[in-house]
């Protein structure tokens, strides 16, 4: 029986493989009994490993145990039996799914779908948010918190922290130009710098009385958070302002440079990471921005925004290159796998029946 | 002589990839297997886990694409029962039941491993999200019996395993995005460690989960089943695919590069 079924295996995959040749009827056989098996096949399983033990045996015994409660010959095991009962539940909501095949009854469909859509939404959206969102963001984020080994748990840089987010918002809005500026926004952009200026200072003063940054990496940051103010001052000012603060910048990008260098070349240089992991997590940030970029549709792709998400193009594709390598690589896989099998099992059968 | 090549019939390429397919399976070389940093921590957690521990694998590929996972759940088993940590097998696909029950058997014969106390074979159930999630709470309550129809409680392994909290790492061997499934829903909700033997067609999607720690180990294809297979000085079916593939992927990589040059000479003609 087993060397029937080698040979029919073999006899299948050359079918298969003559497509390589041209279409033919083989290939079109082998194709059609390969679907047809492979339906077949997982319906019988679908039935006896879920129909059956999850549907059919508990609801027989419930059924059995209610017809002795009926009797009342009534055991510790019929009465256990009996909360089978409630499989008749989701086994009907199941059911509903066959009201497609009656005119009259099909919108019945809906609430199995509502159900299932229901389930699949609150069991995903917390759970994918968590896995893909807020974890890959930690990932990105994570290398460069290397350097920040102050107590996460102080008051000191909680609050800190606190004040920096309650700074960011209130100046990012004073740059929301979608809504009506009036005069009391003007306020808001003192009130923001204010705060997240305390907070900064906050979270320094708590770093530097749990030995969290050198003063090198201080100086590094200071000169970091001037330089992302001043080239972000230069892309939200007005065009006359732009042409006042050519120079801003040159000089806000350059100080970024020279901040990261201060700090990252001072934690290379502490053995806190190394000079490729410092390179990978660059690269990967780069990367998340300037696809994200590329896929950033409310603003024209004009000037420095066209080639960040040029940039991030770049990425897309090596992205699908690699992705395309190793789908070469998996496809490969399966042929190599069939040859050994046509070579060392088959053949090696044959070679065994005449040798 | 460019335009013939240009014009090539395509059914020369297939005729030297059959070749370089062929003529390694028939002479079989051994090439020099260096081990990744995924497939080095797959193996470092599972030889630090203490005897007696349990790993779950999950045979979550179907039977066109089980060239790749199958030398990896033979590598790993057999590390498994090397060190007795106990195996429990399962799968999401309902078409890869009978494969697994069966590759699951030949593997533990080789070991001598006792079905029933070093591994078990629970089968499928359907429904993916409630299966994972279902096995967080109660295993038994998914799975009331095995794969041969013995109740759990009858299964010495599974006397004390309840849920996740008593699973050490669940290894996905995964042709689809199973894996991410398993990694949203049982690592996210109940913390269950996650690695995962996939085929190269879903490398690239996996190594974020890696960076974020999500995943503790991986196996990329054939080469993390040989990769596997060098850790245990044991040469396999991982090995010998990936030493032939090897050969395949140079003539790809020269044809790729043929075919560009053509193309550009070819250009710089028209221009």
């Amino acid at each position: 029986m087993e060397v029937f079924g080698l040979w029919v295996a073999a006899a299948l995959t050359l079918c298969i493989y003559s497509f390589l040749y041209r279409d033919n009827p083989f290939y079109r056989f082998a194709e059609h009994l390969f679907v047809g098996i492979s339906v077949g096949y997982g319906i019988v399983i679908a039935i006896h490993q879920g129909v059956i033990p999850l549907a059919w045996e508990p609801l027989s015994e419930a059924f059995g145990g209610l017809w002795i409660e009926i009797a009342g010959d009534v055991t510790p095991e019929s009465r256990q039996a009996l909360w089978g009962l409630f499989r008749i539940i989701p086994v009907c909501i199941g059911l509903l799914f066959f009201a497609r095949l009656s005119p009259n009854y099909a919108w019945l469909i809906r609430y199995p779908i509502a159900i299932l859509i229901g389930f699949g939404a609150g069991a995903a959206i917390p759970n994918v948010l968590q896995a893909n969102i807020f974890k890959q963001t930690q990932g990105t984020v994570a290398p460069f918190v290397t350097i920040h080994t102050a107590d996460p748990a102080s008051w000191v840089g909680t609050v800190g922290a606190v004040l920096m987010v309650i700074g960011v918002i209130i100046t990012i809005s004073y740059f929301l130009i979608s809504v009506e500026q009036r005069d009391s926004f003007k306020w808001l952009s003192i009130i923001g710098i204010g705060l997240g200026s305390w907070g900064f200072a906050f979270v320094i003063a708590d770093s530097i009385t749990n030995d969290g940054l050198t003063a090198t990496e201080i100086v590094g940051s200071i000169l970091m958070v001037l330089g992302l103010l001043g080239t972000g001052y230069y892309f939200v000012s007005s065009v006359e302002q732009r042409n006042t603060f050519k120079w801003l910048p040159i000089a806000g990008i350059s100080l970024l440079i020279i901040g990261f260098i201060v700090i990252y070349g001072n934690t290379i240089w502490n053995g806190n990471l190394t000079p490729w992991e410092v390179f990978s997590a660059v690269l990967i940030v780069i990367g998340v921005f300037c696809t994200l970029t590329y896929f950033f549709f409310s603003v024209e792709h004009r000037g420095a925004i066209q080639w960040t998400s040029k940039i991030g193009i770049g990425f897309l594709m090596i992205g699908f290159g690699a992705a395309f390598g190793n789908t070469v690589m998996g496809r490969l896989a399966l042929m190599i796998h069939r040859v050994g099998f046509l070579i060392n099992d088959w053949l090696g059968s044959i070679v065994a029946l005449f040798g | 002589m460019l335009e013939r090549f240009m014009n090539m019939d395509r059914r020369i390429i297939f005729l030297l990839i059959a070749l370089v397919v062929i003529i390694p399976t028939l002479i079989p070389v051994r090439l020099r297997i260096t081990v990744s940093e995924p497939t080095q921590k797959l193996y470092d957690y599972i030889e630090a886990l203490p005897s007696g521990s349990n790993i779950m694998l999950a045979f979550d590929y179907g039977p066109s694409s089980l060239a790749e996972p199958e030398p990896m759940a033979k590598a790993v088993m057999q590390h498994c029962f090397s060190k007795g940590i106990n195996v429990i097998g399962m799968t999401l696909f309902p078409s890869t039941v009978t494969l697994a029950d069966k590759l699951m058997k030949k593997i533990a014969d080789e070991n001598n491993a006792v079905y029933g106390e070093d591994y078990v074979f629970l089968g499928y159930r359907p429904g993916t999200l409630p299966v994972i999630l279902g096995m967080g709470t109660n295993i038994a309550n998914v799975f009331d019996k095995d794969y041969q129809d013995t109740p759990l409680s009858d299964i010495p392994l599974m006397a004390n395993v309840k849920n996740y909290d008593q699973i050490s790492l669940l290894l996905d061997l995964a042709s689809s995005s199973t894996t991410e499934t398993w990694i949203i829903y049982a690592n996210t909700k109940y913390d269950l460690k996650i690695a995962a033997g996939v085929t190269a067609v879903i490398i690239a999607q996996m190594y974020p989960y890696l960076q974020t720690g999500q995943l503790v180990g991986m196996m990329p294809g054939y080469l993390g089943a040989a990769e596997y297979e060098k850790l245990l000085n044991a040469p396999g079916d991982g090995t010998v695919g990936l030493n032939t593939a090897s050969f395949a992927h140079l003539l790809i990589i020269g044809l790729v590069i043929l075919g560009n040059i053509a193309f550009f000479i070819q250009r710089r003609k028209e221009a």
